[in-house]
C-alpha cells in the first residue's frame, strides 16, 4: 500500500506541536527550588511512578526493537524474540532491587548525575573531582557516538517517510528534540517519553492484532518449523553465542544496562521521595513485555515474504505491504518516537556530563543558578548540533569504530563505582582503576576479538569489579573510605 | 514444550514470571503499608 505524504506531514506536525507544548509546560519545574540545578538535571526529583516507569521503558527500548530486532528475527528466528525480551525482566529487577538504593543515596549526597554520584561516593576535593571528570569524559565520548547513530537512524526514517533529503530529516528531528529538552530538561524528556511510549504500545498492539488475526501463533510456529526447524528450536543461541544457553547472558547484561548506564540510571535519581518502586515496577513489567512482542514481525515476514534481499527490510516492507497507509504512517511515527525517546535521553545525559560534571571537575565554585541553568541549556544545543555535525561530516569508519565500543564499554567502565559500590564501597583510586580497566578490557575485546557484544562487556565488568575491589583495598592507606556516604 | 518451540516457551514463561514478580512485590508493599 502506498504511503500518502501529506498525511505523514500532518501526523508529524501534530506530534511536534504536542511535544513542544509538553516541553513548555515542563519548563516550570526547571525553575522550582530557586533555579537549583536539580530542576533541569533530575526533574526536581518530581517524577511519579507512571511517568518514571514510562521514561525508563521508552529510553531502554530504542528504535532497535522496531527496526533492527525484527530483522534479526527474520534471519535467525525466534531466538531473537527471547534475547530482545530479556530487557523486560532486567528492567523490573533493576527497578525493584536497585533503584530505591541508588535514589536514596544520591538524594542524601545531593548528586544530580551519575558521574557526580560516583564522585561523592568515593571521595572529596581534588580526587573526587578527578573521578567526576573521568566518568564525565567516558560518558560523553561513548554516548555521543550512540547519539549520533540515533540521529542518523531518525534522519533516515524521517527522510523516507516525509520524502526529504536525509540531512534535512535529521535536522528537523534533532531541532525538535533540542527545543523541548532546552525548555524542560529531564522533566520534558520524561513527559515526552511517556507520550511516545503510549504511541509505541498502541503500535505494538496494532501490529500483533494484524499478525495473529492473519496467522495464529500455533500456525506460525508450525510454518516456521517447515521452513527451517532451527528458526523455532535452535540448537545454538546464534547470534548471541554458540552455546544453546548463551541467550540468557543477555539478562545480566541488560540488568547492568538498566542499573548502571548514566542515561538509564539517572531516571532513578529523578523520582519523588514518596514513590514506591514496587508501584513503578507494576507499570514497567507490562510495558516492557508488550514492546517485546514487536520483533515477532520478523517471524511473520519470514513466512509471508521469505525472499527479502536484506533482513533489515522486514519492518519497512511489512508496514508498506500489510497495513493501511494511515496505520502504517502512525506506526512509522511510533518508530520515530522509539528512536527519539532514546536520543533525547542521550542528549540530556551527554549535555549534563559536560555542563555539570566537567564544569564542576574543572571549575569548582562557580554556582550562580541563572548562569548554571544557561550553561546547562546551552550544552543541550551545542551537543545536539555536534551530534548532527558528526552524522554529516565524521568519517564513517571513525563512527563505526567508536560505535563498536558502544554502551557495553560504558557499562564495563562504570559497573565498579556505581553498582559494586552498593555492596562494598571502595575509594577514589579503586573507582578510577575500575573505570580505566573496564573501559580498556571491554574496548579491547569488542574491537580486537570475537567475544561479541554481550560477552565482551560482561568480561569488562568482571575486570572492572576486580580492579575496584583490589585497588581500593590496597590504597585504603592513602585514601580512606568516605564516611558520610 | 507447549508451543513446540523451546525459545517461545521460555518467552511466555519469563513474560508471566516478570509480570508476576512485579505484582507480588506491589502486593507485599501494600500489605506492609496496611500493617
Amino acid at each position: 500500500m502506498e504511503s500518502i505524504p501529506w498525511i505523514n506531514w500532518f501526523i508529524m506536525t501534530a506530534s511536534f506541536v504536542v511535544l513542544i507544548w509538553l516541553g513548555w509546560k515542563s519548563s516550570k519545574i526547571v525553575h522550582s527550588n530557586n533555579d537549583d540545578e536539580s530542576g533541569f538535571l533530575v526533574a526536581g526529583r518530581s517524577l511519579g511512578p507512571f511517568i518514571g516507569a514510562s521514561t525508563i521503558v521508552a529510553t531502554g527500548y530504542s528504535g532497535w526493537g522496531f527496526m533492527g530486532s525484527p530483522g534479526v528475527a527474520y534471519e535467525f528466528g525466534a531466538i531473537e524474540i527471547l534475547g530482545n525480551f530479556m530487557f523486560a525482566p532486567a528492567m523490573v529487577i533493576a527497578v525493584l532491587f536497585f533503584a530505591k538504593f541508588l535514589s536514596g543515596r544520591a538524594a542524601s549526597m545531593g548528586s544530580n548525575t551519575i558521574p557526580e554520584y560516583a564522585a561523592n561516593l568515593h571521595g572529596s576535593g581534588d580526587l573526587a573531582r578527578l573521578v567526576q571528570g573521568v566518568a564525565a569524559v567516558v560518558t560523553i565520548v561513548l554516548l555521543l557516538v550512540f547519539l549520533t547513530s540515533q540521529i542518523k537512524a531518525v534522519g533516515i526514517l524521517a527522510a523516507g517517510w516525509l520524502e526529504l533529503p536525509q540531512v534535512w530529516g535529521a535536522t528537523v528531528m534533532i531541532s525538535i528534540i533540542i527545543l523541548y529538552t532546552v525548555l524542560g530538561g529531564l522533566t520534558a524528556v520524561a513527559w515526552t517519553d511517556t507520550l511516545m511510549l503510549m504511541g509505541m504500545l498502541v503500535a505494538a498492539v496494532i501490529v500483533c492484532i494484524q499478525m495473529f488475526s492473519d496467522i495464529p501463533l500455533g500456525q506460525m510456529i508450525a510454518q516456521l518449523n517447515e521452513i527451517n526447524p532451527e528458526l523455532v528450536n535452535p540448537t545454538t543461541s546464534d547470534p548471541y553465542g554458540q552455546a544453546k544457553g548463551a541467550v540468557y547472558l543477555v539478562l545480566p547484561y541488560a540488568f547492568m544496562f538498566s542499573a548502571v548506564l548514566p542515561y538509564m540510571a539517572v531516571r532513578f535519581l529523578a523520582f519523588r521521595e514518596d514513590v514506591k518502586f514496587s508501584t513503578v515496577a507494576i507499570f514497567v513489567a507490562p510495558f516492557a513485555c508488550i514492546l517485546s512482542l514487536i520483533p515477532i514481525v520478523g517471524l511473520y515476514m519470514r513466512i509471508k515474504m521469505p525472499d527479502l534481499a536484506e533482513a533489515d527490510q522486514a519492518m519497512p516492507v511489512y508496514l508498506e505491504t500489510f497495513l493501511h497507509p494511515i496505520l502504517g504512517g502512525f506506526i512509522t511515527l511510533c518508530i520515530l518516537f522509539a528512536m527519539q525517546s532514546t536520543a533525547n535521553s542521550l542528549l540530556h545525559t551527554v549535555a549534563s556530563a559536560a555542563s555539570h560534571d566537567l564544569r564542576r571537575a574543572l571549575f569548582p565554585g562557580h554556582e550562580n543558578p541563572t548562569t548554571v541553568l544557561f550553561i546547562n541549556r546551552a550544552a543541550v544545543v551545542v551537543f545536539g548540533l555536534v551530534g548532527l555535525a558528526m552524522m554529516i561530516y565524521a568519517p564513517p569508519f571513525f563512527l563505526s569504530w567508536l560505535g563498536i565500543l558502544g554502551t557495553g564499554t560504558l557499562l564495563a567502565a562504570l559497573v565498579g563505582p556505581i553498582f559494586v559500590s552498593a555492596f562494598w564501597r571502595g575509594n577514589a583510586y579503586g573507582a578510577l582503576a575500575a573505570m580505566v580497566g573496564g573501559f580498556c578490557t571491554s574496548g579491547y575485546l569488542l574491537i580486537w576479538s570475537d567475544a561479541g557484544w554481550v560477552v565482551g562487556p560482561l568480561v569488562g565488568c568482571v575486570v572492572s569489579t576486580a580492579l575496584y575491589i583490589g585497588v581500593s583495598a590496597l590504597t585504603f592507606g592513602l585514601d580512606r573510605r568516605v564516611d558520610t556516604a | 514444550m507447549f508451543l513446540n518451540s523451546w525459545v517461545l516457551d521460555w518467552f511466555i514463561i519469563l513474560s508471566i514470571a516478570t509480570i508476576s514478580v512485579a505484582v507480588v512485590a506491589w502486593l507485599l508493599d501494600r500489605t506492609r503499608q496496611d500493617d
